[in-house]
């Protein structure tokens, strides 16, 4: 009995002693911290002549891992763990605050978007910590009580802005979501088998000889996100996100730099493809260079085309994503493209272009544009932009424009600066698919109709860029890697090399004309003056009646003359 | 038991032999590597109308970094990380003319390409070394190429001085073989993560200091240098660093900085960990009583008085800066004449004209001393051997007699009234990166007439009153400017400072000044006062200086001139970056020289902070 009493208090007390573990250990020690000293500054500042009416604190939590791999050798291998810190402070109210577009002051503009650069200790050592946000919350305090005098100013004697929304949303900030602590098998990653299997990928690239560039890179970060607000907003979100990217380089006679990559992301590591997969790919894009290096050089041309999946998910981000993000409706230094289209048909009817942040992948693949809440604390919304052609709506921050008064989600900033709208998850939908052949034919036909022997297929792309403002012509230049001249005599398609594909966003996007079946992702990081963020495109292959190409800008150096070093391997 | 110890001894010993032979392994492999690539582009390399290279030279850092960086007792940044990389340097004509010492717009000169270093492998492959040096070679030739005929075609469109015209391009060196054994120390990051806690801890005691920060910085590995002359040089690059800094705010909101600094060639070098604290805690009560201090709102024209840190720091920042300093500065030829207002802004001033010229006080005498390893028990970091180029410096050079100038510290490349390198590219960290420049060494002060050091503080005072003058001012310790807090306000002064419009002679200022009551010797603290530009006449009149010397390690950032430009370049590069940047230098000098002249003066502010509303968190 004696015994047994003793085991049911040794258990007993466990129990009690674990739970009271468990109660003290729920509660995050650094969003305690953050949260605390937060309001211990506002409760000070709001008794000042220019008091704050709203303070956000951003810690981001980051512990990334990356191998580089060149040409079968290492060149870099390590593992980082950061804490940053960023503060936005609003002085003034709502309607007008010190974030107020300052018109005609492009400099200060530039300088505000500078990005802060504040590390917190890792550890969670609360002295240490409230120190350092609170000499920063100190700075930018001053800075925002200056730059609201001067808006106050520049408001006074400029005319009427075109667009009169306040400059902070009254959405609801009161939120609180909270996910668990990390694990540490969530951010476990070896090193080892990466470096191995980074220097066997790369290791492909030897295998043409004219490959003068061959690397391979894996990266993989664990974010846990803190965002807490004095509207009284705590959220903890955790991000995972691995990307393994290999890429060859080879130069044509004529000194033009032909980049070829593959690009894969997944949530973990584990899910990335297999081995096999990778090298069959690799071994692949080495064959695919090498013809690249022989394919003819175009000219420029205007007419119908077919862009494939990742191709037009690179498309839409530049001519359409980056000019439905709400802020860019609002600047007076903006062209403000669709700003008074909506209600309009801007694509066929049977498209409709989604952003969705909420949705973590597409057709069994891992997106990297998913979040829960942005980084203004609001949830990540699904937003119909453009439903049965008609333009809809737009992304929004928590930075109003005429019509669209609240946020859906789409606040977004990567660690240091401050917040403006972004895309997420891009999805193209269509009521009427087509398959490969029947947009193969549509491509034919057209070119047919328009008289002009070939159309051009774009399989691949890289990136792009795209111009926004006034000031100069509103383009865009999305810069495609492997192109097919697609003849109408049915001759085989032909690769060609050395075009960018170039216009102006309106009368481009007036040719899109039908979508297929096929999807694809194409994941990515897109930057613009909020830093980079990580976004997505799933879109099918589309047909465009008419696109223009223009001549790549190309390396005038020629190709390396001496042969590269180093044996061919089998 | 016996057989035990036996088989430890035994595995020491291979361990020992068998790191030892990874080591020179790893040496033997790159040097290989950059020598068969060397010869292989240098008989090669051509193209149709252009000159062929006539030189070839590559730089490699292999080294390992350590950062550590700790604010009140806890761990912000910890990171050890390799870092092999090469520098390649490719010259096209002859030694008489190379398309080098030329500034042009669009291509940069040889300026662009000369800041960029390649990622090599972090295995010792040699296929893979190779497979860098030749990628690299080939765009640094077709670059070379290009522009020395540009260099010809602008030179062939203006009229140079028959000084210029002659001036060669590139001074011809002995073939230097040398291979300096490996230095092997352990970072042992964790017993270091706790140093840097237990001493950034003690800030948590006072809540007058704003902002603390101590960052550990030890770098270890080899620098290679090899060239198509034949040269040949392996040496080891080590440096240990702890450096402390921190801020505050006055009540008039003057900022307000101090630091301690210990830079050493290891980490056993370093004081032992009580020692750092009892400094760190001396500087944070100083810090505190400075905040007190009264403000100096004078204008002050007399008597000067520098101790301890503050030789060091003024001799240093003062006669080893581009402007007016002992180091040569080349002029360069311009292929625009719109860059030329530029250049002036940039490019520091020499004392080439002053060479044989008396330009300081008579009885002062510098040395360069580069191969001296101590002086007085402690260990110089601005020693070496061999420098960036390969060529061995001379054990002493005699850079000012008797305040006559007899020469300057130089490179390889020409400039007037010098025949030749006298080896003084030195290793520079800038950013995350390893780069070099014209710089100092070992330097040596003497004085020949010396006095004690309480003399020299009578002398102070009797030169005051002399004056007519109720004070004196006694400097001990100056701001360095290698190594500070980031505030808000530094924005401001990277900027000026990157610009080159910081005023010429100038030296930072005075951490530790003092009023000195010429009818009682009593010693004031004062804040807010700065140091007048000091010119070399002011250095003309050192009234006397102390017996004793010290030993002044400290890393050497130049002050304007281009290396400003890049200081503002890595000025931006944030979080990444290396908490070290400069030269390592060191300056034997005295503990006290007494300034028969110079002004003080209030500081000229352009910006004050206010002080914060909000209570710091620290003891509130």
């Amino acid at each position: 009995m004696r015994q047994k009493l003793s085991l049911f208090i040794i258990i007993f007390i466990s129990f009690f002693i674990s739970t009271a573990i468990n109660l003290t250990a729920a509660p995050d020690k650094l969003l305690d911290i953050i949260t605390d000293e937060m309001n211990r500054e506002m409760d000070v500042l709001k008794t000042q002549e220019n008091p704050p009416y709203y303070i956000c604190y951003r810690v981001d939590d980051v512990r990334r891992y990356t191998v580089s791999a060149s040409f079968g050798n290492i060149t870099n291998s390590d593992e980082s763990h950061k804490h940053y810190f960023t503060t936005q402070i609003r002085v003034g109210n709502n309607v007008l605050d010190n974030t107020h577009e300052l018109r005609g002051d492009q400099l200060s503009e530039i300088f505000g978007m500078l990005p802060q650069n504040n590390l917190l200790p890792i550890d969670d050592d609360e002295k240490a910590i409230r120190q350092i946000i609170w000499n920063v919350t100190n700075d930018e305090y001053r800075t925002a009580a200056d730059k609201f005098a001067k808006v106050k100013a520049n408001v006074a004697v400029k005319v009427t802005a075109e667009d009169t929304s306040a400059d902070f949303s009254n959405d609801n900030g009161k939120v609180e979501y909270y996910e668990e602590p990390l694990n540490p098998k969530d951010y476990s990653f070896d090193r080892t088998v990466w470096e191995d299997r980074l220097k066997r990928y790369s290791k492909i690239l030897l295998k043409e000889k004219d490959i003068y560039r061959g690397d391979a890179t894996v990266n993989f970060s664990v974010e846990r996100k803190y965002f807490v607000s004095t509207e009284g907003t705590k959220i903890v979100q955790n991000r995972f996100g691995v990307r393994l990217f290999v890429s060859g380089t080879i130069k044509a006679n004529d000194g033009m730099e032909l980049p070829l990559y593959l690009s894969y992301f997944a949530y973990k590591p584990e899910n990335l493809p297999n081995d096999e997969q990778v090298i069959k790919e690799v071994t692949e894009l080495v064959d695919k260079l090498k013809k690249m290096q022989n394919a003819p050089v175009v000219d420029p041309y205007t007419g119908p085309a077919i862009l494939s999946g990742r191709s037009a998910g690179v498309f839409f981000h530049e001519i359409f994503g980056h000019r439905v993000e709400g802020h860019r409706q609002k600047s007076e230094d903006e062209g403000q493209t669709f700003k008074k289209k909506v209600g309009e048909l801007i694509l066929p009817a049977q498209m409709s272009v989604i952003f969705d942040p909420s949705i973590k992948s597409h057709n069994g693949v891992d997106l990297n544009g998913y979040y829960m809440y942005d980084d203004e604390g609001m949830k990540g919304e699904k937003v119909a932009v453009i439903e049965n052609g008609i333009l809809k709506n737009f992304l929004m921050s928590r930075s109003p424009i005429d019509k669209f008064p609240h946020s859906n989600g789409h606040g977004r900033a990567q660690s240091g600066y401050k917040p403006v709208c972004r895309q997420s998850n891009l999805i193209l939908e269509t009521t009427n698919p087509l398959t490969k052949e029947q947009l193969r034919k549509k491509l034919i036909d057209e070119c047919k109709s328009q008289g002009i022997p070939f159309g051009y297929f774009f399989e691949d792309i890289t990136g792009g860029f795209t111009i926004t403002g006034r000031t100069i012509p509103n383009s865009f230049n999305v810069m495609p890697t492997e192109v097919y001249k697609v003849y109408v005599d049915g001759r085989p398609d032909e690769l060609v090399r050395g075009v960018d594909l170039v216009g102006t966003p309106l009368s481009m996007f007036s040719q899109i004309a039908e979508a297929g079946s096929d999807y694809e992702v194409f994941n990515g990081t897109c930057g613009a003056e909020s830093g980079g963020v990580p976004v997505s495109s799933s879109t099918p292959s589309i047909f465009v009646k008419r696109i223009e190409v223009q001549k790549k800008s190309k390396s005038q150096d020629k190709p390396p003359i001496l042969p590269r070093p180093g044996s061919i391997p089998e | 038991m016996k057989k035990k110890i036996i088989s430890i001894v035994i595995t020491l010993v291979l361990g020992i032999t068998l790191s030892y032979s990874q080591q020179s392994n790893s040496r033997d492999i790159i040097i290989k590597a950059v020598k068969d690539e060397l010869g292989r582009n240098l008989n090669n390399l051509s193209l149709e109308n252009l000159k062929k290279p006539f030189f070839i030279c590559y730089n490699i850092h292999d080294l390992k970094v350590m950062s550590l960086k700790a604010s009140l007792g806890a761990i912000v940044v910890s990171e050890v990380k390799p870092y092999r990389s090469l520098w390649s340097r490719i010259i096209v004509g002859d030694y008489k003319r190379t398309q080098e010492n030329f500034f042009d717009p669009e291509s940069g000169g040889d300026f662009v390409s000369g800041f960029t270093n390649d990622e090599l492998p972090l295995e010792n492959d040699y296929d893979g070394i190779r497979r860098v040096i030749w990628k690299s070679t080939d765009e640094m030739y077709k670059r070379a190429a290009e522009t020395y005929e540009k260099k010809i075609s602008a030179i062939n469109q203006q009229k140079l001085t028959p000084e210029d015209s002659a001036l060669g391009d590139l001074f011809k060196a002995p073939v230097v073989n040398k291979k300096l054994s490996p230095v092997k120390f352990d970072f042992n990051k964790t017993k270091w993560e706790s140093a840097a806690k237990e001493i950034s801890g003690l800030f948590g005691t006072y809540p007058d200091i704003y902002k603390s920060e101590v960052t550990i910085t030890f770098i270890q590995g080899d620098e290679f240098y090899i060239n198509s002359e034949e040269t040949e040089t392996v040496f080891p690059v080590t440096l240990a660093a702890v450096q402390v800094n921190a801020y505050t705010q006055a009540e008039d909101g003057e900022p307000l900085f101090d630091q301690v600094l210990y830079y050493e060639v290891s980490p056993e070098d370093l004081p032992k960990l009580d020692a750092m604290k009892s400094d760190v805690k001396k500087m944070a009560e100083n810090l505190v009583s400075l905040r007190k201090a009264k403000s100096f709102e004078e204008s002050y024209t007399g008597p000067v008085l520098f101790e301890d840190q503050a030789v060091g720091e003024m001799l240093s920042q003062r006669l080893f800066s581009e402007n007016e300093g002992l180091l040569a500065i080349r002029k360069l030829i311009y292929s625009d004449p719109k860059f030329l207002l530029f250049a002036n802004q940039m490019m520091g001033k020499s004392l080439d004209d002053k060479m044989g010229k008396k330009i300081l006080a008579d009885n002062l005498t510098i040395k360069s001393t580069p191969s001296k390893t101590e002086f007085d028990g402690k260990k110089l970091i601005g020693s070496y051997q061999v420098d960036m180029e390969g060529v061995v410096p001379p054990n002493e050079l005699t850079l000012v007699d008797k305040g006559s100038l007899k020469t300057i510290l130089n490179s390889r490349i020409p400039t007037p009234k010098l025949d030749g390198s006298n080896g003084s590219k030195r290793v520079k960290f800038q950013g995350s990166s390893v780069t070099s420049d014209i710089g100092a060494g070992v330097i040596d002060f003497s004085f020949s007439e010396t006095l004690k050091r309480d003399e020299l503080k009578k002398l102070l005072i009797e030169k005051a009153k002399e004056g007519g003058l109720d004070y004196a001012i006694i400097i001990r310790k100056l701001k360095s400017p290698a190594s500070s807090i980031k505030t808000k306000m530094d924005e401001s002064s990277i900027m000026s400072f990157a610009s080159g419009f910081e005023k010429k002679g100038s030296v930072s200022k005075p951490i530790a000044i003092y009023k000195v009551s010429v009818a009682d010797g009593k010693e004031e603290l004062l804040r807010s006062a700065e140091i007048g530009s000091i010119s070399l006449s002011t250095l003309k009149k050192i009234a006397g200086s102390s017996a004793q010397k010290f030993a002044y390690n400290t890393m050497l950032s130049q002050g304007g001139g281009m290396s400003g430009l890049f200081s503002f370049a890595f000025g931006f590069a944030g979080s990444e970056s290396w908490n070290l940047s400069g030269i390592p230098s060191s300056f034997i000098v005295p503990d006290a020289i007494l300034i028969d002249e110079m002004d003080v003066q209030k500081e000229k502010r352009l910006i004050t902070g206010k002080l914060p509303v909000v209570v710091n968190p620290v003891g509130k």
